[in-house]
């Protein structure tokens, strides 16, 4: 087995293990969990460093749980995207955004009707870092926004008919903390090679922010059709998400990205 | 058919974000050297003989997004004066130090020069066992007989790779930063061969401060920085015991660099003062051998203790192009700063800077 085969299943693994986790602690009448893996294209640029986007492809995988929890739905996941972009110049870089979030939407409508939607939002709390490494523009240190928010989060969904089923969500930023690089870089290297770096090092020296001074937004559609009678595999869905995310402090940085996200969602006891 | 839709939306989203962004990198900020309290002089190019054409020319090169893509600014002093001065990404470049990266090892070499003027060094045929009894116990005895010249020539012999260097030494912590040095292997007996490694210069720096009770920053600041006004630079140390790292890490800004190259050119003198002596300034700049950078023609740089020496002068080199060009028959210095750490960009080797700047040569 290939080195990258194995961190690929111990991270799906991992997203599992977590999901669950997190769904057993509650006590829903019913929830599900879905496993997906994202096949997206990402934007990224940092003017720290240089004003170009470094744009290509990215590989993500996800899994997400949603289960009824009193008045409205426990909303939480985890992601891991690894993007392998380029500049004008065909510079490669590589990008990689990790993210965790814990959401609760209580229903603030509800269908009397098989066509109208439904719509629950509420507080979400966000970790979400976007690291970006350029190699030929500096290969000694990482370029990174980390994110840890208290954010506003909608879903509305709505059958279409049949076993199918639309389900549309949005999120956006509303205040937290916001870790950057310095502006001037005086530290020979970052520890690039320490796995720790891009979980501590990155939301180092964090400052209080809001929704004017930096901004995270989340939009995706998800189609979801429900399977016959298999035991616990509940359904399959394909999503389209949008995420976007500034900042200008201490210089401009944006990502943005659209992700196409094929997903197994299994119920859970 | 639905991989066909599926392919043909990620297609159009695709195009979608790689077409947003891109700014240029580059914009005209001028070249008139704005007057600051910094002792520099202002003169224009014509008075002290020197074309505008020219340095247009370079101008045009410096601006293009193709050619010298991680500059950040140039500077060109004459006969003392400053006359030409252009920054590309932001005018506060001119204002912030900027990382030297392995132009700190000239920088280095002077403050041993110093050190040597003061006495401390008496001779550079000394062997380092002299200097680091202790931290040699139990190693090749042949280390013990580095001596403080194949220090300054790069040719100590020790195998420890820059790329190594940097990672083990600034990213990983060790209880003897100086021992874990001097246990690396030999690749050669000490003074056979240059070898272009960041542990030589450091070795330089543990000598200084073990000899003088001083690190070597404190040691620039006291003899050197002072003496020519620079008051704002920084200087890492270790973080493990706090010994100047001496083959990179100095920052200092555009025109203060400069100040390092006119003092050279001055061999030494700087208002009146003896900073370092000429005798010094001679040695360090003159070929002591080769190195294993080319230029255009593909032929080795001859090499003094930690300069370049070029057919016209010498320079002081960085990693991404920070340059640092001496020319003592034209009085010349010319001072060029870039992103520091970038890698294979164009403009990051010292035979095409040479190229760029050869009318003003």
């Amino acid at each position: 087995m290939r080195r990258g085969q194995g961190h690929t299943r111990a991270l799906v693994a991992l997203s599992v293990a977590l999901a669950t986790a997190t769904a057993s602690a509650g006590s829903p009448s019913s929830h599900a969990l879905s496993v997906g893996v994202d096949l997206g294209y990402r934007s990224v640029r940092d003017d720290l460093i240089v004003p170009l986007a470094s744009s290509g492809p990215s590989l993500g995988f996800g899994a997400r749980f949603i289960g009824k929890a009193g008045p409205g739905l426990l909303d939480t996941g985890i992601r891991f995207e690894f993007g392998a972009l380029f500049d004008r110049y065909a510079h490669p870089a590589a990008g990689v955004m990790h993210a965790l979030r814990l959401g609760y939407l209580p229903i603030a409508a509800r269908p009397t009707a098989p066509s109208d939607w439904s719509l629950a939002l509420g507080p979400v709390l966000v970790w979400e870092t976007d690291v970006l490494w350029l190699r030929n523009w500096d290969d000694a240190h990482a370029y990174w926004m980390g994110r840890r928010y208290l954010g506003l989060a909608v879903r509305s969904w709505r059958a279409l008919g049949g076993a199918w089923r639309l389900d549309l969500s949005g999120e956006i930023n509303l205040i937290g903390f916001e870790s950057r690089p310095p502006a001037y870089r005086l530290q020979n290297e970052d520890p690039l090679t320490q796995v720790a770096f891009y979980f501590e090092g990155v939301n180092r020296d964090a400052t209080f922010g809001s929704l004017f001074d930096w901004q995270a937004l989340r939009l995706e559609a998800d189609l979801s059709r429900t399977l016959g009678p298999r035991g616990r595999l509940a359904g399959k869905s394909l999503g389209l998400e949008a995420r976007f995310a500034h900042t200008a402090s201490p210089a401009q940085a944006f990502v943005f990205e659209l992700n196409f996200r094929y997903a197994y969602v299994w119920d859970l006891p | 058919m639905k991989s066909a839709v599926f392919l043909g939306i990620w297609t159009i989203g695709s195009l979608l974000p790689g077409c947003l962004f891109d700014e240029p990198l580059k914009h005209d900020l001028g070249v008139v050297p704005q007057p600051l309290d910094d002792g520099w002089e202002i003169a224009t190019p014509e008075s002290v003989g020197l074309s505008s054409d020219s340095l247009a020319r370079i101008h045009e090169v410096l601006l293009s997004e193709d050619r010298f893509v991680g500059s950040l600014g140039m500077l060109v002093i004459k006969d003392g004066k400053l006359v030409w001065e252009t920054y590309l990404r932001s005018l506060a470049d001119r204002d912030h130090y900027h990382h030297l990266q392995s132009a700190t090892k000239s920088v280095t070499a002077l403050v041993f020069g110093i050190a040597r003027d003061r006495g401390y060094f008496p001779t550079l045929s000394q062997g380092i066992v002299d200097l680091f009894p202790e931290e040699l116990v139990g190693l090749d005895p042949l280390k013990g007989t580095i001596s403080l010249q194949q220090l300054l020539t790069m040719t100590s012999g020790i195998a420890f790779d820059n790329l190594d260097f940097d990672l083990e030494m600034y990213t990983f912590h060790h209880a003897d930063p100086l021992r874990y040095i001097l246990e690396k292997p030999l690749y050669a007996a000490p003074g056979v061969r240059y070898y272009y490694r960041n542990a030589d210069p450091q070795l330089i720096s543990y000598a200084l401060q073990r000899r003088t009770g001083t690190s070597e920053s404190a040691l620039a600041a006291s003899w050197l920085f002072s003496q020519l006004g620079i008051s704002d630079w920084y200087w890492q140390a270790d973080s493990d015991d706090g010994v100047t790292i001496a083959g990179n890490s100095l920052h200092l800004k555009p025109r203060d660099f400069a100040k390092i190259g006119q003092l050279v050119l001055n061999q030494g003198q700087w208002a009146g003062r003896t900073v370092v002596s000429k005798d010094w300034v001679e040695q360090m700049t003159q070929s002591q051998i080769q190195s294993d950078f080319h230029d255009a023609n593909g032929l080795p740089i001859p090499y003094g203790y930690y300069w370049y020496v070029l057919p016209n002068g010498f320079a002081a080199w960085g990693n991404g192009g920070q340059y640092l060009l001496v020319d003592p028959a034209k009085q010349l210095v010319i001072v060029h700063i870039a992103l520091p750490d970038t890698a294979g960009l164009d403009g990051s080797q010292l035979n095409q800077f040479v190229e760029l700047v050869h009318e003003l040569l």
